[in-house]
C-alpha cells in the first residue's frame, strides 16, 4: 500500500463548491487518471482517500491537502498532471509526494491553521493588538447540536493575529487553533472583530484564504507541506 | 469581470448550494466571442440539477460549440432563495459559462419536456427582462425559440416563441442558428428571419398563422397570414444515428445532479405500439446504434467524464437488434474497472437475468414492471403486451435471485376502464406476495411490492389522442377505492399522484392558442415549479382557469369527435391521422396490434423517412 499527499488551491468561484462536492470531483479526477485507489476492508468496503481538513464553504485557500492510499505505486509528477486535466479552473493541485504509511491519516494530526482575510474598509485599520490585549476574546458560534449562536472565549487558541492596510481595504493575518477539539473559525474571529471595533460591514464581502495548515507528528510540529518532498 | 459576477459575489455565501450558479465545469466551454459570433442560451426551465441529467442538452450543446460561428451557453431556472436575491439585488437571469445577461442574448432556446414546465420558461423571460410575447419584442430583443417533445403541440405556447423545432433537433437547431448568425451579420430584419427560418425542416413560426373558430368556439383552421409558409410543418427527421454527433465530452458537473453518470442513446424510437405513449408515436422510425459506435462513445465518455455509472438510453432497451452483444461488449467493459451499467427499461426474460446475476456489485433491490393497467383486458386496450404469465415468470426467478423489492407502475383513467380493471391493480400486487411468500415458505420475510399509480393523460398523436380525461371527481374516487382495497395488503405501499396537476398536464398537452392567455396568469398569479408537489399552487391555477375563461370541461378534458380539426392539427409528425384512429378503433374493441417488427402496421412514417422494421421478425 501506498500513500501520497497532495497539496492543492481552491480559489475563486469554487470556494462555492462543498466538501463533498470536492470529495466526488476528485474522485472522478482519480477514476479518470486511472489511479487504483484501496479499499478499506469490512462490510462497506469505502475507497480511502481524505481531505485532510474541510475548508468552510465561501473560503478560499492556498493550502489544502488530500491523502490518497493506492494499490501500486504511481509517479507523483504523472498523477499531479494526469488529475489536473479534469480539474475546473481554481481548483489545482500544486504538489504532491509519496509520504509514510500509517494506520491514521492527518487528520488527527493537524494542529494550526494560518489564514487572511481581506475587506474593502475605507477608513484607518482597526487596533488588532488592542482587541487581542482584552481578558477575554469572545466570538460567536453555532452549536453544532442546539444550532444555536453560542459564545465562547478562543483568546488561549490565538496565535497570531494582525491587522494592516493593503490595497483597496485592510489585511488581517491570523495564526488559528485547527485542531479537531479546538477549530477557530477566522471568519467568527474577524466578525467579532469587527464588531469589537464598531464597524458597520458586510460579511458576505469578507473573503479569507487559508495559506498554511501545520500538524504534529512524532511530537514535533510542521508545515504540512513540508511532509510532501519533491 | 462582469457587472454579474461582482454582485453574485456577495450573494453567493449566502444562498443554498451555490455551485449550481457558479459554472466552471469541466467540459464547459467558457469564450469570449467575437462581434459577429451568434450568442446562443439553451435554456431548461428547472433546476440545475435536473436540467443537466438531460442528455439532450448535452448534444446540442456540443453541436454549437463545435461551430465557430455560435456559442452556446446554459440557463437554468434559480431556486426560490436565488430568485429572492436576484430580485432584491437587481441581478438579471444570466448564463452560467461568462454570466451575461439573457437579454444580450442573440437567441434563447428552451426545451420543453414536460408541460408543468410552462410557467418556469415565462418566470425565466421575466427574471431576464425579456418581454414575454414575441409580439412585444423588437428587432433587437433576443429571438425566443424553443424545442423538445411538446413541441409537438406548440399551441399553447404560441405567443411567446418565435419559432418551433419540431422533431429531431440535431440539424434544426444548428441551421436555425446559422441562419440567425447570417442575419447578425447581413443584417436582414426579424420578420425576414421567420420568413426564411419557416423553410427549414421542422420549424413552425406560430406569427404565421391564426386561428379561427367556428359560433360554438370550436377551432376550425389555421389562416397562414403569409402565403410562403407551409400549410402544415413536418416534423425533421434524423436518418441515420450512427451518424448523428453524440458528445464523447459532455460537460461535467461539479454538484451532485438528479442523474450523475455518463449515457449513451443507444436506440431513438420503439415498434412496440403502446396506444398511450406518445414518445413511441412521435419518434418514429427506430433508428439504432450499432454496437461497435455505442461501445465506442460509452468508453469515451467514461474516461472523459471518470463517471463511475454508465446508463444506455432509450425507450426499450431490450428491443435493440444487438442487444445480447452490445451488452455483454459494455458489461467486459464496465465490470473489470468498477463502473456499475445501468440498463433501464430491461424486459426481464432469462437474458436479462443471467446478466443482472453477471453484473458486479449490483443490488438487488429493485425489480421494475409496468404493467400500467390492472387486467389483460384493459392491457389489450392500451397494446401494453405484458401477460401476466410473464411478470411471474420472471418474478419467479428474481426472488429465488435474491430480489425483495418490487417496484408496479399502473395507470388509472385510462379509456373503457371499469372498477373491474381497477381492482385487478392491488389483485396483481397480492398475487405478487403470495408468491413471494410461497416461496420462502410461507413468510414474506422483508419481501415488498411498491406500487406507483399515475393519471391517465391524453397526448397529441396517439391513438389515445381523442379520448377524454377522468374528472377530478372520478379520479379521487379510484384513489379512495385503491386506498381502500390495498389497505390490507401487508407489505405494499401505494403512491399515487394528485389529480388537480394531471388535469392541468391535460389541458396543455392538448390545448390550443387562447391557453397562452392561460399561462400568462397564471405566471401573475406567481405559478412556478408546477411539476415539484410542494411548490404547486392549485389555487392560483384554478383561477387562472377561471379568469381566462377556461372551465374545466373545456374541450381539453373532454372526448373529442375524430375528425375534428385539432390544435396540432399544424403538424405533422409523419404518423398519418387514419393510423391514429385505425389503432383507436381497435383499441374500443380490446383489440391488440403487433409489434410492427412482426409485419408493417402501416403508420405512414415510410412515406418520409426509410423505415426497415417492418416485419423483420417474419
Amino acid at each position: 500500500m501506498n500513500r501520497y499527499l497532495l497539496m492543492f488551491q481552491k480559489k475563486g468561484n469554487m470556494r462555492f463548491l462543498s466538501h463533498l462536492d470536492l470529495y466526488r470531483l476528485f474522485r472522478r479526477a482519480l477514476n479518470r487518471a486511472d489511479v487504483r485507489i484501496a479499499f478499506s476492508n469490512g462490510y462497506n468496503p469505502h475507497e480511502k482517500v481524505n481531505i485532510v481538513q474541510p475548508l468552510s464553504l465561501g473560503f478560499e485557500s492556498d493550502a489544502e491537502f488530500f491523502e490518497v492510499d493506492t494499490i501500486t505505486p504511481y509517479d507523483c509528477a504523472k498523477m499531479m498532471e494526469d488529475l489536473n486535466r479534469l480539474l475546473p479552473e481554481g481548483v489545482r493541485f500544486t504538489a504532491a509526494g509519496e509520504i509514510e504509511y500509517r494506520s491514521k491519516n492527518l487528520t488527527g494530526s493537524i494542529t494550526r491553521s494560518a489564514y487572511k482575510a481581506f475587506y474593502p474598509l475605507e477608513g484607518k485599520a482597526p487596533d488588532a493588538e488592542a482587541f487581542l490585549s482584552q481578558d477575554s476574546v469572545v466570538i460567536l458560534r453555532r452549536d453544532k447540536k442546539s444550532g444555536k449562536m453560542v459564545e465562547r472565549d478562543v483568546k488561549q487558541l490565538i496565535y497570531r493575529f494582525e491587522c494592516s492596510p493593503c490595497e483597496g481595504g485592510i489585511e488581517l493575518d491570523m495564526l488559528l487553533s485547527s485542531s479537531s477539539n479546538a477549530i477557530v473559525n477566522p471568519m467568527n474571529l474577524t466578525e467579532a472583530f469587527f464588531v469589537w471595533a464598531g464597524l458597520d460591514y458586510l460579511k458576505e464581502e469578507i473573503r479569507i484564504n487559508r495559506t498554511a495548515m501545520f500538524c504534529s507528528l512524532n511530537g514535533k510540529e510542521e508545515n504540512v507541506a513540508s511532509l510532501i518532498r519533491i | 469581470m462582469s457587472s454579474v459576477q461582482k454582485k453574485l459575489d456577495l450573494v453567493l455565501p449566502r444562498i443554498e448550494k451555490p455551485a449550481r450558479y457558479i459554472g466552471g465545469e469541466p467540459y464547459s466551454v467558457i469564450r469570449e466571442p467575437a462581434e459577429d459570433v451568434l450568442r446562443f442560451c439553451f435554456c431548461f426551465a428547472d433546476s440545475y440539477e435536473i436540467g443537466m441529467s438531460y442528455m439532450g442538452m448535452q448534444i446540442l450543446y456540443n453541436i454549437l460549440n463545435k461551430s465557430s460561428h455560435t456559442y452556446c451557453e446554459r440557463a437554468f431556472t434559480p431556486a426560490e432563495d436565488m430568485i429572492a436575491e436576484m430580485e432584491k439585488e437587481d441581478i438579471p437571469l444570466f448564463t452560467i459559462e461568462t454570466k451575461t445577461p439573457l437579454a444580450e442574448m442573440d437567441m434563447i432556446g428552451f426545451t420543453l419536456q414536460y408541460e408543468l414546465g410552462y410557467s418556469n420558461i415565462l418566470l425565466m423571460l421575466k427574471l431576464a427582462g425579456v418581454p414575454v410575447n414575441a409580439k412585444d419584442r423588437g428587432e433587437d430583443d433576443p429571438l425566443v425559440v424553443a424545442g423538445g417533445p411538446c413541441a409537438f403541440n406548440p399551441e399553447p405556447l404560441a405567443d411567446f416563441f418565435d419559432a418551433f423545432m419540431v422533431g429531431d433537433g440535431e440539424n434544426d437547431l444548428a441551421e436555425l442558428c446559422e441562419l440567425a448568425q447570417k442575419r447578425k451579420t447581413e443584417g436582414f430584419s426579424k420578420d425576414e428571419f421567420l420568413r426564411r427560418a419557416s423553410k427549414i425542416e421542422g420549424v413552425y413560426i406560430p406569427s404565421f398563422y391564426e386561428p379561427e373558430y367556428g359560433e360554438d368556439g370550436r377551432l376550425l383552421r389555421y389562416k397562414k397570414l403569409w402565403d410562403g409558409a407551409p400549410d402544415r410543418v413536418l416534423r425533421a427527421f434524423i436518418q441515420d444515428l450512427d451518424y448523428a454527433v453524440f458528445p464523447e465530452e459532455n460537460i461535467v458537473p461539479l454538484t451532485e445532479i438528479v442523474h450523475d453518470r455518463s449515457v449513451v442513446e443507444i436506440m431513438r424510437g420503439c415498434t412496440r405500439g403502446c396506444r398511450f405513449c406518445q414518445a413511441g408515436m412521435i419518434y418514429r422510425p427506430v433508428r439504432e446504434r450499432s454496437k461497435e459506435k455505442i461501445y465506442e462513445i460509452g468508453k469515451r465518455q467514461l474516461e472523459s467524464s471518470g463517471n463511475s455509472e454508465l446508463s444506455v438510453l432509450s425507450l426499450s432497451t431490450s428491443d435493440h437488434s444487438d442487444f445480447e452483444a452490445m451488452v455483454m461488449k459494455l458489461m467486459n467493459y464496465c465490470g473489470t474497472r468498477r463502473i456499475s451499467l445501468s440498463l433501464p427499461s430491461l424486459r426481464l426474460d432469462n437474458f436479462a437475468f443471467k446478466i443482472m446475476d453477471e453484473m458486479q456489485g449490483l443490488r438487488k433491490t429493485g425489480l421494475t414492471f409496468a404493467p400500467e393497467a390492472g387486467t389483460q383486458r384493459l392491457r389489450d386496450v392500451i397494446n401494453k403486451n405484458i401477460t401476466e404469465e410473464e411478470i411471474f415468470t420472471a418474478l419467479d426467478k428474481a426472488i429465488e435471485l435474491g430480489w425483495n423489492n418490487v417496484k408496479l407502475y399502473f395507470m388509472i383513467g385510462l379509456p373503457t376502464e371499469t372498477d373491474e380493471d381497477i381492482a385487478g391493480i392491488p389483485d396483481l400486487a397480492r398475487r405478487i406476495m403470495d408468491l413471494a411468500a410461497y416461496k420462502n415458505g410461507g413468510r414474506r420475510g422483508r419481501f415488498s411490492v411498491s406500487v406507483s399509480v399515475a393519471n391517465f393523460i391524453p397526448k397529441p398523436f396517439t391513438p389515445f389522442q381523442w379520448c377524454a380525461q377522468d374528472t377530478e371527481e372520478e379520479f379521487e374516487r379510484k384513489h379512495t377505492l385503491l386506498k381502500k382495497l390495498f389497505k390490507d395488503i401487508k407489505g405494499v405501499s401505494f403512491h399515487y399522484h394528485g389529480s388537480y396537476s394531471s388535469h392541468l398536464e391535460a389541458i396543455f398537452a392538448r390545448g390550443g392558442r387562447e391557453l397562452c392567455e392561460t399561462l400568462r396568469l397564471a405566471s401573475d398569479y406567481g405559478c412556478r415549479f408546477d411539476a415539484w408537489t410542494e411548490q404547486f399552487n392549485e389555487k392560483a391555477w384554478r383561477k387562472a382557469l377561471i379568469d381566462s375563461g377556461i372551465d374545466l370541461s373545456y374541450f381539453a378534458l373532454n372526448e373529442i369527435e375524430p375528425g375534428a380539426f385539432l390544435p396540432w392539427n399544424i403538424i405533422d409528425s409523419g404518423v398519418t391521422e387514419e393510423y391514429l384512429l385505425s389503432e383507436y378503433e381497435r383499441a374500443m374493441g380490446a383489440k391488440t396490434t403487433k409489434d410492427c417488427r412482426y409485419g408493417c402496421n402501416g403508420c405512414g412514417i415510410n412515406r418520409h423517412v426509410e423505415c426497415r422494421w417492418g416485419g423483420i421478425y417474419e
